[in-house]
């Protein structure tokens, strides 16, 4: 659980690094858009998601995305987690 | 920039073939159009008078949307064309709105001047700065209200409203041909400058918001009423999903672009 909790917070903090400071407070239950993100901002950090998870998330769940909570599931169903991936960027 | 020639004629062919489809199968009008003779105001209530309220509201900017859409494409015949056109075709929606809240009863005549008068205190001014980005910003926002209408079209004909369900019907269908228009010409940027035009996309995406909500009074609670817009989650799989795909965009590529663009800033 914490792995794919970093990984989404990388994933987040790549796409809106304006918003790190919530995105370092946040918990699995705190809303995407409280964190300071549209749904651009969702989609471009999925993309991150998807290539640190090697991972393809379907469209229809990703539009279904509230929490971050929402986000760390979808790595777990469709993702291979390597913790590095950001580390490496 | 200077436009090419041949961006020109592309231009002028997308704009012949939207409108010989909207002079010979879309063109309506307010009187013969409308069965007027079947309204019932039993079928309506305040909800229904706040969300055409709202929507005639938004079309009420229409002199700003012209002032701007035209002078920002008049080198190109075509989209200044397009512009004209679509002006054209807004103002009617802004009238059968009207029309129906007044008929309807759900607004007296001085209801309704009132709240003209206090939209228009403000002047619309637009977000985007590029022809590009405007036509992008279409796409998008032609769709959404396209979806917007045919989600009252549902409701009326939930309401067994005839009245209502022609209107809605009507004008959702020149908010989809609007946004055909708007999707070509997009398609041509993107063959373009790939890069550039997807640039655009994020940008227009990442500041989007409907004309008008944030200078009309009100428009926030008005949003609020039941099925007055759409959800985040409609909005994502209605309009923004399915624009992409018709781009060829994908969160690759946005993902790519932010960032380059993050690296040279």
């Amino acid at each position: 659980m914490q792995a794919e909790t970093n990984l989404v917070a990388a994933a987040l903090r790549q796409a809106a690094p304006e918003c790190s400071d919530s995105i370092d407070r946040m918990t699995p239950a705190t809303e995407i858009s409280d964190l300071g993100l549209n749904s651009i901002k969702l989609l471009e950090a999925a993309a991150y998601l998807e290539e640190a998870a090697k991972a393809s998330f379907p469209d229809d769940r990703l539009a279904k995305v509230v929490k971050v909570q929402d986000l760390i599931q979808l790595v777990r169903e469709h993702g291979t987690i390597d913790p590095q991936a950001f580390n490496e960027k | 920039m200077a436009v090419s020639y041949q961006r020109k004629e592309a231009m002028y062919r997308a704009y012949m073939e939207f409108f010989e489809l909207a002079e010979k199968k879309r063109r309506w009008n307010i009187w013969d159009d409308i069965p007027w003779d079947d309204l019932d105001p039993r079928l309506n209530n305040e909800g229904d008078a706040m969300r055409l309220e709202t929507y005639c509201g938004v079309e009420l900017y229409l002199p700003d949307y012209i002032a701007e859409g035209v002078n920002i494409s008049r080198e190109i015949f075509g989209q200044a064309w397009f512009a004209a056109n679509w002006a054209y075709e807004e103002s009617k929606h802004a009238l059968v709105f009207r029309e129906y809240l007044v008929r309807s009863g759900l607004r007296t005549t001085e209801e309704y001047m009132k709240f003209e008068e206090s939209v228009l205190e403000q002047r619309w001014q637009s977000r985007t700065i590029t022809l590009r980005q405007t036509t992008i910003y279409g796409a998008f926002q032609e769709l959404l209200t396209y979806h917007i209408y045919r989600k009252q079209y549902d409701r009326a004909k939930l309401a067994e409203n005839t009245v209502l369900m022609r209107v809605m019907e009507l004008i959702a269908r020149d908010e989809a041909a609007h946004c055909g228009f708007y999707r070509k010409i997009v398609q041509y940027e993107l063959d373009d400058d790939r890069d550039g035009a997807t640039e655009d996309i994020v940008s227009v995406l990442g500041s989007f918001s409907m004309p008008g909500s944030d200078i009309m009074p009100n428009y926030q609670d008005r949003l609020a009423t039941p099925d007055a817009g759409l959800t985040r989650e409609q909005f994502m799989r209605h309009i923004i999903f399915p624009t992409l795909k018709t781009f060829g965009v994908t969160r690759g590529d946005i993902a790519r672009i932010q960032s380059a663009k993050a690296e040279r800033a």
